[in-house]
């Protein structure tokens, strides 16, 4: 194997190594079990489905919650990477060791990124299991009937591949802010203004807030806009603008980071 | 060959200068002493030393090659200890040492080898976060011995312990020197303690080396080392 896909499977692993005994990493890939149990036994114990495809219903059914979950998840999971090394200073352990700098930083965002992906993955499965499992223990809903395993396979590539903006402006506050509190507020406070944002739009365009799209932290949410309606996978503008200006952002911070001196 | 030396070295915040022309020559197989009161300029000597500040004038030489054009190359061959708890106080002993390992592609018989080393082997598995100031700085030279570097840096290693620790670890690093063949480099300012272990010696005050060469011939200006250290710095 080359030599630097060596150094970043092995900046991966240690990466895993310092958070495997985290309450966190636990928290967040328990997080879509929690939600998709939920919304099971809603639907099992009491709901009457009225639709033409119940797997479709099931899955935005689930997607709604979810889609706020992860973003506090995202903002907890990226702040972390960078704050487990401010609190016990240990930047400057891992700045003197014989390992190229790139490797350490981008094995963390790669590490952070890939549990995150996990964590779609994980709720992708749980929607189709407990979807399953309602066909056989409710067959009146109609899920034996219809199925929709790919189309709620790809907005979980399109959701994940979009909020790359939001993965990589967090680890930049993070790397730069200490304290996880402020960099979680920070992280809030940039949810909370694309939600804002958000409701100044509508489905199929933008009648109030004019730049209202152009907020990093609505790109995923937009990529996700038209989930449901049917021409979802047409929607492709968004995820090129969450996953482009992520891997610049996160270019930039790069080369802002590599000289920068560690007191 | 010198393990370490710089030429021309200065570095400053600002408009204070905090090192002047510092021309530092550590020989290959010493323990060096690195003198001075708290301020001198010994830490941030230290960090010029391993890149973690770049020099605003002058360069740094270890083993001959300039660091900041062989910087992976070179730390290869340096072994750190720079502050207090630079651990992950949630992993064991073990645990911290295989994430070093782990990055820099060490098996994981060295971990035990190193543990056993440092006096850590039965404690290996304990939370450090539990551990005594004694203990964790015996886990820090673990850590900096962990791809046995030919060069040790120590930025005050007996800050803090208390005196059983003070001797173990002096033992420690008269083993590291004699058995291991280590050149190391030790800033402190407990005379009495580098007394009893350094070779060779230099004293920095105000930014600037007042004396550098063996501890012998600093003895020589003033009787023993703490008069040479006052006389030079007061």
């Amino acid at each position: 194997m080359h030599t630097y896909l060596i150094l970043f499977r092995n900046g991966f692993i240690s990466e895993f190594l310092k958070h495997r005994n985290t309450f966190l990493l636990w928290f967040v890939l328990l997080v879509p079990l929690v939600i998709t149990t939920v919304t099971f036994l809603t639907v099992w114990a009491d709901h009457a489905l009225d639709v033409i495809n119940p797997w479709r219903w099931y899955v935005v059914f689930n997607y709604k919650p979810y889609f706020h979950i992860f973003v506090f998840l995202q903002i907890l999971l990226i702040c972390h990477v960078n704050y487990i090394e401010h609190r016990n200073n240990t930047w400057k352990n891992l700045r003197v060791l014989s390992v190229p700098f790139e490797v350490v930083f981008f094995s963390k965002i790669v590490f952070a990124y890939f549990i995150l992906i996990i964590n779609v993955l994980e709720f992708y499965s749980f929607i189709m299991l407990s979807g399953y499992v309602l066909s056989k223990l409710r067959p009146e809903l109609g899920f034996q009937d219809t199925n929709y395993w790919i189309e709620a396979f790809i907005p979980s590539c399109k959701f994940i591949a979009a909020s790359a903006s939001i993965t990589s402006i967090l680890y930049c506050v993070s790397y730069y802010v200490k304290s996880i509190l402020v960099a979680i507020i920070i992280g809030l406070l940039g949810y909370v203004s694309a939600f804002v944002l958000f409701l100044y739009t509508n489905r199929s365009g933008y009648t109030g807030f004019p730049y209202a799209q152009w907020h990093p932290f609505n790109f995923s949410a937009l990529a996700f806009d038209s989930f449901g309606t049917g021409n979802h996978l047409l929607n492709m503008e968004y995820v090129y603008y969450g996953f482009i200006g992520g891997v610049l952002l996160l270019c930039m911070h790069y080369l802002l980071t590599r000289y920068k001196s560690v007191i | 060959m010198n393990a370490i030396e710089t030429k021309n070295l200065s570095f400053g915040y600002k408009k204070e200068n905090i090192l002047r022309t510092l021309n530092l020559k550590i020989p290959e197989n010493s323990i060096f002493g690195f003198l001075g009161i708290n301020g001198a300029g010994k830490s941030t000597t230290i960090r010029l030393l391993l890149g973690l500040l770049s020099a605003q004038k002058g360069s740094v030489f270890l083993f001959g090659k300039e660091l900041s054009k062989n910087k992976p190359e070179l730390l290869h061959k340096v072994g750190a200890l720079i502050d207090h708890s630079t651990f992950y106080p949630h992993l064991s002993a073990h645990n911290n040492l295989k994430v070093l390992a782990v990055l820099l592609g060490i098996s994981n018989s060295r971990i035990e080898q190193i543990l056993e080393l440092v006096g850590l082997s039965t404690e290996g598995d304990k939370r450090v976060g539990n551990y005594s100031v004694g203990m964790k700085q015996r886990l820090g030279l673990a850590m900096a011995l962990i791809n046995d570097p030919p060069l040790l840096i120590l930025d005050e290693p007996a800050n803090g312990l208390d005196p059983l620790g003070i001797i173990e670890l002096r033992n420690l690093l008269i083993t590291l020197h004699k058995d291991h063949g280590k050149t190391i480099f030790l800033s402190s300012h407990l005379l009495d303690e580098l007394d009893k272990i350094i070779t060779n010696v230099a004293v920095i005050h105000k930014g600037e080396i007042q004396f550098q060469g063996t501890k012998e011939k600093l003895i020589e200006q003033s009787g023993n080392l703490e008069k040479s250290f006052l006389a030079l710095t007061t």
